[in-house]
């Protein structure tokens, strides 16, 4: 599906490879803001040698392309062999080989390993930055031990090595470490380590991966909010986001202010996610931007806040103008389709399709400088009459007052989104702290009052203004709080008490999120799941989007190309397919996921309401652990734990391995004792006991 | 001031937490001090106790009240002209005929033979109209008796009534959805209602590998407690840690039990499976009816679809079909049974067809009149509710809303419906969500 960006020479070496079955995956940073690039190197060497090739008087140009798509996916192939982990494996056999005259054999596994590798680019740390952040984090410990000392309370001791890498790797990358990462964090004894380490998985594709499964359960994301109203763009586009590392008050203020489809303005997604419902959004934007909820007030004075309806109406005033439309419109109507694609009075199948992809262009965000909003009908205080026109005010702070109705949402925005605002990055930061400690200074985290207090006043003072300082630089703040003693200590293990405030002695024991599990499970079955992403949109987007010159024709045309457009879909994800499962990051799955999926039994949220996932245990999720095809993915032939565990020569070190592997720990002398035992007595299905039986300890379960 | 901080709880104390307080600080009461009482011994004791001692739990004092509820949803809004108000001196009748049914006067479509001999037991709804014609919203308003908002997610029907009258069964799930269904809200996951998606198959995941015997499996769950002794001695006061031991003993018991059988319709017998008809519906109300019978509280099966705006005559011979062998088969199947005293049956949908005959043959959306048919339980059958007009375009009389629907299902499931419930950010919510109940069919 990406063909058509390849250059000419590119272009015709690509659908050669097409004709012999491969498929190529070329993304071009400039032209598409998506920016990863390929990896799939064959295709650079076979322009290469190409290029070299062709300028030989004795070639011709279509003797040149075979010879260099040969010479390219050899040694392409070559190099696969030895970089794979199959090539530990005696028995591996690739297509290399075969070439020269092995018995044809395919490395046998069930697993699949078809999908295009695309390699992801990410906004990496500032070197330069991370004294200061040291300092930062230094900062951090003294407000907590301040706060710990006060209440007569000491700090736990620090995290032990091997409970540290497992959880910076679970709270940085989205996934436990794979057994190379980790032995080599356990040997490394330099006293940097840590910070060595948290450094560099911050510049890890896993870092936006885990990033955004976090960001989409709270701005509910979703590839559509209704037939025609397609959404992926605005998810790609938070994914790219913090792919960049993009300032989170930018980030808020695009949400905010966005206007046209959401292929030509993803972050128009942010409105576009509550059609027809402005203030419903209004409400969910204080709420996830601000902490606050004014949703009562939406009806009626706030029960248990000081809101009032007034203030609601004034704020919503600044977003009256929403319209749920583009200011560009598209010239065909439903007569023009009917006039072209339908007999006899009757509507064909084309017709209803080519009307759907109108209603999707029909979908987008506008400003209506006419529009007003006026109070409702039955308006029931004093201080404003039924259907008064609301005059725009903020509910907090100042804005400027007299403005155009055209400035409206950009006021709005500029008032909500800067560290003007104390609110805003009271809210994030505290968010943040609550995603990597486990608690937030302020519990709910998104229902702050006047006389909300933090556990610890003066590190929330401290963390807001850090935000601020650092221009709202997202993976700078978070670097500070890793680099604090505070989240390397131990993991607080037991019930808090409710009498009390917790004070951060640590971080908090937790279960594992659904998408921590399931990519853990991943990271154990196939090598770098991080270099298969979802496939981008476009190609069903350039098919999909109208402009004003389309015509009735032209749009029919687009109806028969979605055709192709999907089967290329549907084949692109057969290669990603085990049993029926997608093996992909869930940052790369649908979203939202159907019921019966792993991750939503693990509690992955179905993105109505705003962060409501949660990592309760239920009797399903067991049944899955049991039974589902995801748990018996890693005991194929041919995976990571498979292939590692049997490259070992001993029982001793398999079982060192196995340990490593799910737990990221070397097994204690008694439980060395307990599998060696165990595989003595199954033989060969011992070593599935084992690994089994530890995938369903609580120790993997939990983050310690 | 209120000292209690309510993260350092786990989500579903949370939850409930949340609900005590908005209950302290709105001063109200929430629910009263029996049926709360109820409530806490459904959720919690409930699941240890034997069936049989928990039987009396769902009576709430009322006698003769549902114990379970099959809820038969036609998905994509089912046409009330061709299937339970028929106009045969309409202009805009198609080519449905219009059949006697065993009520006196009350005629059915023709493709619902079965449905009218034993119309008798039905109290049939012709005054049904909702606020909105597009599937999804009109799909959850039905269910949940809300209009979707973008703050908070109601609890579809399976879930209040697991809420309200809890388990039966000690190891089976207390709601099911055969082909998906509304989740559960703001109740959370424990009560959802588990999803089969093909009922051949019964529940996901229960079958486990051949070479994993009981014994096998045994071991397995041996190693996995001495490989994590360690971390267990670390976390013995964490409850959630702990919570999974109770969950493990769950899953382990229901794959186990002896009737989880009840999820596997290839026990039965053809004839049955004949009976039911051979089609995925057909089947689903076929396992409904074994998941009922062997304690299962709710079961909802859906069939669709029914969003005819092409072609509706020919569609309406497969779906129409479907649904009057299934549904009517259930309904005598339980009452051979001695079942269909304690089952409420319903049979609902979103919202109706446009009587207008579109130009292909179709009928286009309609919100302002449709038709649902209640049986079993209390309901009293063998009459018909409310009375659309001659077109059957707007209701004439008695106007049904889905709320008011929903809160007549409270009342026959003995669910008292204006009893509120609290979200965990403090709203209250009722099952009929204001909803006056139908108290002539009940």
């Amino acid at each position: 599906m990406m063909l058509r960006r390849i250059e000419p020479p590119l272009g015709r070496f690509s659908s050669l490879l097409k004709n012999c079955g491969m498929r190529l995956r070329v993304v071009n940073g400039q032209q598409n803001h998506r920016r990863m690039t390929a990896t799939l190197d064959a295709e650079r060497r076979a322009t290469m040698i190409l290029n070299r090739l062709s300028g030989a008087p004795f070639m011709n140009r279509s003797f040149a392309f075979l010879t260099a798509a040969i010479i390219a996916l050899t040694a392409s192939l070559i190099e696969f062999r030895s970089n794979s982990v199959i090539a530990a494996q005696p028995r591996g056999k690739t297509k290399a080989s075969m070439k020269r005259g092995a018995k044809p054999s395919a490395p046998k596994t069930n697993l699949p390993t078809g999908a295009e590798k695309t390699k992801v680019e990410i906004t990496p740390v500032k070197p330069e930055l991370r004294d200061a952040a040291i300092r930062s984090a230094a900062k951090i410990d003294s407000l907590v031990e301040a706060g710990l000392k006060k209440a007569e309370q000491k700090p736990n001791e620090m995290a032990l090595p091997e409970h540290f890498v497992r959880r910076v790797y679970l709270d940085l990358t989205g996934t436990i470490p794979t057994s190379k990462q980790t032995e080599t964090f356990l040997a490394n004894k330099s006293e940097s380590n840590r910070i060595v380490l948290i450094d560099s998985l911050l510049n890890r594709p896993g870092y936006a991966s885990q990033m955004y499964d976090w960001m989409a359960d709270i701005l509910r994301l979703v590839d559509r909010a209704g037939n025609d109203n397609y959404l992926r763009p605005y998810s790609d586009w938070v994914k790219e986001c913090l792919r960049d590392n993009e300032p989170w008050d930018a980030m808020v203020h695009d949400m905010l202010t966005a206007e046209g489809r959401v292929w030509e303005e993803p972050a128009a997604g942010f409105v576009l996610r509550d059609p027809g419902m402005p203030l419903d959004n209004l409400n969910n934007a204080v709420r996830i931007f601000l902490g606050t909820r004014i949703g009562c007030a939406q009806c009626h004075d706030h029960p248990f806040d000081k809101w009032t309806q007034k203030e609601f109406y004034s704020l919503a005033a600044f977003t009256a103008g929403i319209e749920y439309r583009p200011s560009t419109k598209i010239s065909i109507n439903n007569k023009d389709i009917d006039k072209a694609a339908s007999k006899d009075g009757k509507e064909s199948n084309e017709a209803r399709q080519a009307k759907q992809l109108m209603r999707l262009n029909r979908n987008g965000v506008s400003a209506n400088d006419k529009k007003q909003l006026k109070f409702p009908h039955d308006y029931q205080y004093s201080n404003a009459k039924p259907e008064q026109i609301a005059t725009p005010s903020v509910l907090w702070g100042t804005a400027p007052t007299k403005i155009n109705n055209s400035e409206r949402r950009k006021v709005f925005a500029d008032w909500v989104a800067t560290g003007d605002n104390p609110r805003f990055p009271l809210t994030m930061a505290n968010r943040l702290w609550q995603k990597i400690m486990g608690l937030g200074l302020i519990e709910p985290v998104d229902d702050m009052k006047d006389e909300t207090k933090a556990t610890n006043p003066e590190l929330m003072e401290f963390l807001a203004k850090e935000l601020v300082r650092l221009n709202f630089d997202l993976k700078e703040f978070q670097r500070i709080i890793y680099y604090s003693k505070t989240y390397q200590r131990a993991a607080t293990y037991g019930e808090l008490d409710p009498e009390k405030p917790y004070l951060f002695p640590g971080p908090l024991l937790r279960r594992m999120t659904a998408e921590q599990v399931w990519d853990s499970l991943l990271t154990l079955t196939m090598p770098n799941p991080d270099t298969v992403v979802r496939p981008d949109d476009d190609e069903y987007v350039a098919t999909v989007s109208l402009t004003e010159k389309t015509t009735a024709e032209e749009l029919l045309k687009k109806v028969e190309r979605l055709v192709d457009v999907r089967k290329d879909e549907s084949k692109e994800k057969g290669k990603r397919l085990y049993k029926g499962q997608e093996l992909v990051r869930a940052s790369e799955l649908p979203q939202p996921l159907p019921e019966g999926h792993f991750l939503r039994q693990f509690g992955q949220s179905d993105r109505q309401s705003i962060a409501d996932s949660h990592t309760d245990g239920t009797v399903p999720q067991l049944m899955t652990m049991f039974n589902g095809p995801v748990t018996h993915m890693m005991l194929e032939k041919g995976s990571v734990i498979y292939n590692e565990v049997m490259a070992e020569k001993s029982v001793d070190t398999q079982i060192n391995k196995i340990f490593i592997l799910v737990l990221n720990r070397h097994p204690t002398a008694a439980e060395r004792a307990v599998a060696q035992k165990e595989i003595k007595a199954a033989g060969p299905a011992g070593y599935g006991n084992v690994i089994w039986a530890l995938l369903n300890t609580r120790e993997f379960l939990f983050v310690q | 001031m209120f000292h209690f901080d309510p993260s350092c709880l786990d989500d579903l104390s949370r939850r409930q937490m949340m609900a005590d307080m908005a209950k302290y600080c709105l001063g109200v009461t929430v629910l009263p001090v029996g049926f709360a009482a109820a409530l806490q011994a459904a959720d919690k004791k409930d699941e240890k106790k034997p069936a049989a001692a928990k039987a009396s739990s769902s009576a709430n004092g009322s006698g003769g009240k549902a114990k379970h509820l099959i809820y038969l949803y036609m998905q994509g809004a089912m046409s009330q002209l061709d299937t339970f108000d028929p106009k045969p001196k309409s202009k805009v009748q198609g080519d449905t005929k219009p059949i006697q049914t065993k009520i006196s006067g009350v005629q059915f479509g023709d493709k619902l033979p079965e449905l009218a001999k034993i119309a008798d037991k039905l109290a049939v709804i012709r005054s049904m109209n909702t606020s909105t014609a597009a599937h999804e919203p009109a799909r959850y308003l039905m269910s949940t008796s809300y209009k979707p908002i973008a703050t908070t997610r109601h609890p579809g029907l399976g879930s209040w009534v697991h809420k309200s009258l809890g388990r039966i069964h000690k190891e089976l799930p207390v709601a099911v959805q055969v082909g998906g269904g509304i989740g559960p809200g703001y109740l959370g996951a424990e009560f959802a209602p588990v999803p089969v998606g093909d009922p051949s198959l019964g529940l996901q995941n229960t079958k486990s590998p051949a070479y994993l015997t009981d014994s096998a499996f045994d071991k397995r769950m041996d190693l996995s407690h001495s490989f994590d002794s360690d971390f267990r001695k670390l976390a013995k006061s964490n409850r959630k840690v702990n919570g999974y031991d109770d969950l493990y003993k769950d899953a382990i018991h229901l794959l186990r039990s002896e009737d989880l059988k009840a999820f596997d319709i290839s026990k039965e017998s053809d004839d049955a499976k004949k009976a039911y008809g051979d089609n995925r519906f057909g089947k689903g109300c076929l396992l409904a009816r074994r998941l009922v019978e062997n304690g299962v509280r709710y079961v909802e099966v859906s069939l669709g679809s029914w969003d005819h705006h092409v072609d509706l005559w020919t569609k309406m011979g497969t779906v129409g079909s479907e649904l009057d062998k299934a549904a009517s088969h259930l309904i005598a199947d339980l009452g051979s049974r001695g079942l269909l005293k304690d089952t409420l049956v319903v049979i609902g949908t979103e919202f109706g067809r446009r009587p207008e005959i579109n130009q292909n043959s179709g009928r286009d959306h309609h919100p302002a009149a449709y038709s649902c048919v209640l049986a079993g339980g209390p309901i009293k059958g063998g009459q018909v509710w409310g009375k659309s007009d001659a077109d059957a375009f707007r209701v004439d009389s008695d106007g049904v809303t889905p709320e008011d629907f929903n809160a007549t299902i409270a009342v026959a499931m003995g669910i008292p419906y204006d009893k509120e419930i609290h979200s965990p950010d403090g709203r209250p919510f009722t099952i009929g969500n204001k909803g006056k109940p139908i108290t002539k069919l009940v």
